[in-house]
């Protein structure tokens, strides 16, 4: 009877299946895929994700799986057998080095093991903290995709730097022809004619109708002397009235702005938005070699910035700037839904807000009238490096003359009033922090200025470390240039000291990166979780904070993060591999923010830098880890270095 | 008859079997398959060596129905091995009854280009050594197995150490004072209550992929990580 009855419940058990197989069959045993299950949940983590189908099989038949009680511990390999990399089914597990601390914990699709294969292997313990269920694929499988596969090598490398790098490159960088990170020399030239100064104007007309162009340069002996688009056609003849007769040297913009073949696309497409221009030569060797066109690098609707770009500087009041502004979000959501790389990204907005700024203080000057006398309006934070982004508040100050009056300050501090307020009015709030040419502590003589600096140099208590490292990042939008470089000279010395530098480390170290996401939690350093990762915070500044130390202790007078990593190399503070690593972390993390806020906009959300756990994917938690990590070596690195 | 088992070591009646299964004619490719001892009644748990097996068949009646497919999995150290599986369709198929092969979405092509009973039998008995055999719900893998034995060569039950997975959960049921007779045992169903994933797709090797993984759960549920030998889970699994 006992058998009757188990008989029936196997068989009961096996039609009920029946009803989920419709779904699945028909695919998987075309494809005879026998495990359908592993093979679809490996597939779907990263880095397996990017193996093709066929390698995936052979990969999930190599695939080991075990189920760990809580509490139990795996042993850490002790030959080439016993190394696997790990993919976490159910359950959770903690990694914790020999000293006891946290290394990190893992949970439902996250991978790890990577560094069991590396020849410096990091030595930690794994436990379970939950009862689990582990996939495990053996080295061997690793080792033969890194060898008979190169082109996937380097997602399955033991180094979180070539993960996190090749994260970057096949989720950020658009790798068609105009990618930015190219030469000039190796993008296709826009068309183009070759006139000389004195052909009529009709004919350099009909030569542009006959090559489909709508760009002409204009040589004279040899040399070129100037460029004509097809817009200069309309203004400055049709509307102007000019005789079609007249020789194009009366029509041309004279002394075009140019680039080289080595030139990155990067670069020149910066150039073309900071200058307003559409067009930009190639030279060779005094030769017009190509022509690239803004047209080309940013196809679409990507073109929106430089229109922008165009409207903000005619625009005759802070209410008709004020209306453009919408589009700054237009233009950022078409280059973020386009994955431009982040760098480029920022920079752009960079630049929109010089742009606003400059007009700002162009429009200030008509209504109170001619500065009485000579000064330099700074950008300073995010703006001076021309990191912005869409959070980017106003931070700014004014340097004033050593001539100017009292009363001269009060014409500035109008000025200040009209510059700030139409910034706030389009979008750039105002400093919590007050650090703006508003504030009368922040709108002074250069002398002032020294005395300010001479100060926080000498004795940075908190505040002064506030101030500093502020006005350590600035860079000129309006006026005198000459007034920042004295400041930068005269101090270039006392902020390379190792005492004072020493002390930027200690407030630089204050925060730690997290250890990474787990059970919808920020998992940080000390095993207090947090509800939302601040990822400025704890992730991007940091490197901002440490980058600074680097450029000022390398005595390098830039400002931008990227740059000033690359001035410490050259200047062999940095190791070309922590220079590699970490721009691969902070490219990642750039990117990863302007994605989050891209959806936060796209979903009609006010955008943040604090990030919810449930919005990291399996590849964002396992890269943000990796990012962290780097970070977090380069950062106590640092410590030991210059304390 | 419990009480008969009762008495004696099931371990030392089964060799004992094995030995009598070994005089009896049999082809030598089958005899061989069973000429080592069975697996040490005090192993560990984490030393076994299992094959974890199902089978997928047209009904539950071994002289009636048929079996389609059989698939199974090797687990080494309280590791499955995937590696180390099978998956047989087994070609009977002018006797299968056509909806059955419908719903199992097995197309008559499959079939055709299936394996003899035979050979997967051979495959299987070559496969079970050394090994003790796991399943969920005993009665339709060892009625069929001993079923083609009576047919083929007349032998009733073949000497194989069996555990099963189902079995398991009745005594947890009893051990913990649940409900014996309303508890779901199904694999989907236990599966669940242990939180393994899903799956969605079935065939013979998955389910036995997911019978493999229910025992380790099962294992570690109920015995943490304290090391068990296999006469315990012998004797839970009854």
């Amino acid at each position: 009877m006992m058998a009757l009855c188990g008989a029936l419940a196997v068989y009961i058990k096996r039609l009920c299946y029946k009803g989920f197989y419709l779904i699945y069959i028909a695919g998987f045993i075309m494809s005879e895929a026998l495990i359908p299950n592993i093979e679809l949940f490996i597939a779907n983590i990263d880095p397996f994700s990017r193996l093709p189908a066929s390698l995936m099989q052979k990969v999930t038949s190599t695939v080991k799986i075990t189920y760990l009680a809580k509490g139990e511990v795996i042993a850490s390999p002790k030959n080439e057998q016993d190394k696997y990399l790990f993919i976490v089914k159910t359950g959770a597990v903690e990694q914790r080095l020999l000293d006891g601390s946290l290394r990190g914990r893992l949970e439902e699709d996250d991978v790890f093991g990577f560094s069991l294969f590396s020849s410096s292997e990091t030595r930690y313990q794994i436990t379970a903290i939950e009862n689990a269920l582990l996939y495990m694929v053996p080295a061997k499988t690793i080792y033969h995709i890194q060898s008979h596969y190169p082109e996937y090598a380097q997602h399955f490398t033991a180094k979180p730097e070539d993960r996190i790098h090749s994260a970057v490159e096949s989720t950020w960088s658009d790798m068609g022809d105009s990618s930015f990170f190219n030469r000039v020399s190796q993008v296709c030239s826009d068309k183009f004619v070759e006139v000389q100064s004195d052909t009529p104007i009709f004919q350099v007309a009909t030569r542009m109708r006959e090559q489909s162009t709508s760009c002409a340069v204009v040589k004279n002996q040899g040399q070129l002397v100037g460029i004509v688009t097809d817009t200069d056609m309309i203004e400055r003849v049709i509307v102007a009235q000019k005789s079609t007769q007249l020789p194009i040297s009366e029509i041309m913009s004279g002394l075009p702005i140019t680039t080289t073949p080595d030139a990155s696309v990067f670069d020149a497409a910066v150039c073309m938005m900071e200058k307003n221009i559409k067009h930009l030569p190639i030279l060779e060797n005094a030769q017009v070699t190509g022509l690239l066109s803004l047209y080309q690098l940013f196809q679409n609707h990507r073109i929106q910035a430089v229109y922008l770009i165009n409207k903000i500087k005619k625009s005759q009041d802070e209410a008709e700037l004020a209306r453009y502004m919408p589009e700054r979000e237009q233009v950022f959501l078409a280059l973020a839904n386009d994955k431009v790389p982040a760098d480029l990204i920022s920079t752009l907005l960079s630049i929109i807000m010089d742009t606003v700024n400059q007009r700002l203080i162009e429009i200030a000057i008509a209504r109170l009238g001619a500065a009485p006398c000579d000064f330099c309006w700074i950008a300073s934070g995010s703006h001076a490096r021309k990191e912005a982004n869409l959070l980017s508040d106003q931070d700014s100050a004014i340097i004033l003359s050593d001539q100017s009056t009292d009363k001269d300050k009060v014409y500035f501090r109008h000025l200040a009033m009209i510059v700030t307020k139409g910034m706030d009015l389009c979008g750039y709030e105002l400093c919590s922090g007050k650090f703006m040419a508003v504030t009368a502590k922040w709108c002074q003589p250069l002398s002032i200025w020294k005395e300010y600096y001479k100060k926080w140099v000498r004795s940075p208590d908190y505040e002064r470390l506030l101030n500093l490292s502020v006005f350590l990042d600035t860079r000129v939008i309006y006026g005198n240039q000459q007034y920042r470089q004295t400041l930068v000279n005269e101090f270039k010395e006392m902020t390379a000291e190792p005492i004072f530098l020493s002390k930027l480390v200690r407030d630089a170290v204050e925060n730690r990166a997290p250890l990474g996401i787990f059970h919808k939690l920020v998992l940080t350093k000390n095993e207090k979780n947090e509800k939302t990762l601040n990822i400025k915070r704890y992730g991007i500044n940091i490197i901002v904070d440490l980058a600074r130390i680097y450029a000022l202790s390398a005595k390098s007078d830039t400002c931008n993060t990227s740059e000033r990593l690359l001035a410490a190399n050259k200047a062999g503070l940095i190791d070309d591999a922590t220079l590699k690593n970490i721009l691969s972390a902070y490219n990642f993390l750039k990117s990863f923010r302007f994605s989050y806020q891209f959806d936060m906009l796209s979903k009609g959300l006010t955008p943040s830098n604090h990030i919810d756990p449930d919005y990291f994917g399996s590849f964002e938690r396992k890269h943000i880890k990796d990012a962290f990590r780097l970070i977090d070596n380069w950062q106590q690195f640092t410590k030991m270095k210059f304390s | 008859m419990f009480g008969l088992f009762k008495a004696k070591n099931p371990f030392e009646i089964l060799e004992k079997q094995r030995k009598d299964f070994l005089n009896i004619q049999l082809p030598e490719q089958i005899r061989s398959s069973f000429k080592q001892p069975i697996a040490n009644k005090d192993i560990m748990f984490d030393q076994l060596s299992l094959l974890v097996l199902d089978f997928e068949t047209t009904g539950g009646e071994p002289s009636q129905d048929h079996i389609i497919s059989m698939g199974w999995v090797e687990v080494h150290q309280k590791q499955i091995d995937l590696a180390l599986k099978k998956h047989f369709y087994l070609n009977n198929s002018e006797q299968i009854n056509h909806q059955t092969a419908v719903v199992n979405q097995i197309v008559p092509e499959m079939l055709e280009q299936g394996s003899s009973l035979d050979k997967a039998m051979t495959s299987l008995f070559s496969h079970c050594q050394n090994r003790v055999l796991v399943v969920h719900g005993k009665v339709i893998e060892k009625g069929f197995i001993d079923y083609y034995m009576q047919q083929k060569y007349g032998v009733s039950e073949l000497p194989l150490l069996w555990i099963d997975t189902m079995k398991i959960e009745v005594w947890l049921a009893n051990k913990t004072g649940g409900n014996t007779l309303s508890q779901d045992n199904r694999l989907t169903a236990v599966r669940k209550r242990y939180q393994l994933p899903q799956y969605n797709a079935h065939n013979a090797l998955v389910d036995s992929l997911a019978t493999a993984e229910l025992f380790l759960a099962q294992i570690a549920r109920i015995y943490r990580n304290k090391p068990v030998t296999l006469e315990t889970l012998y004797k839970i699994s009854q």
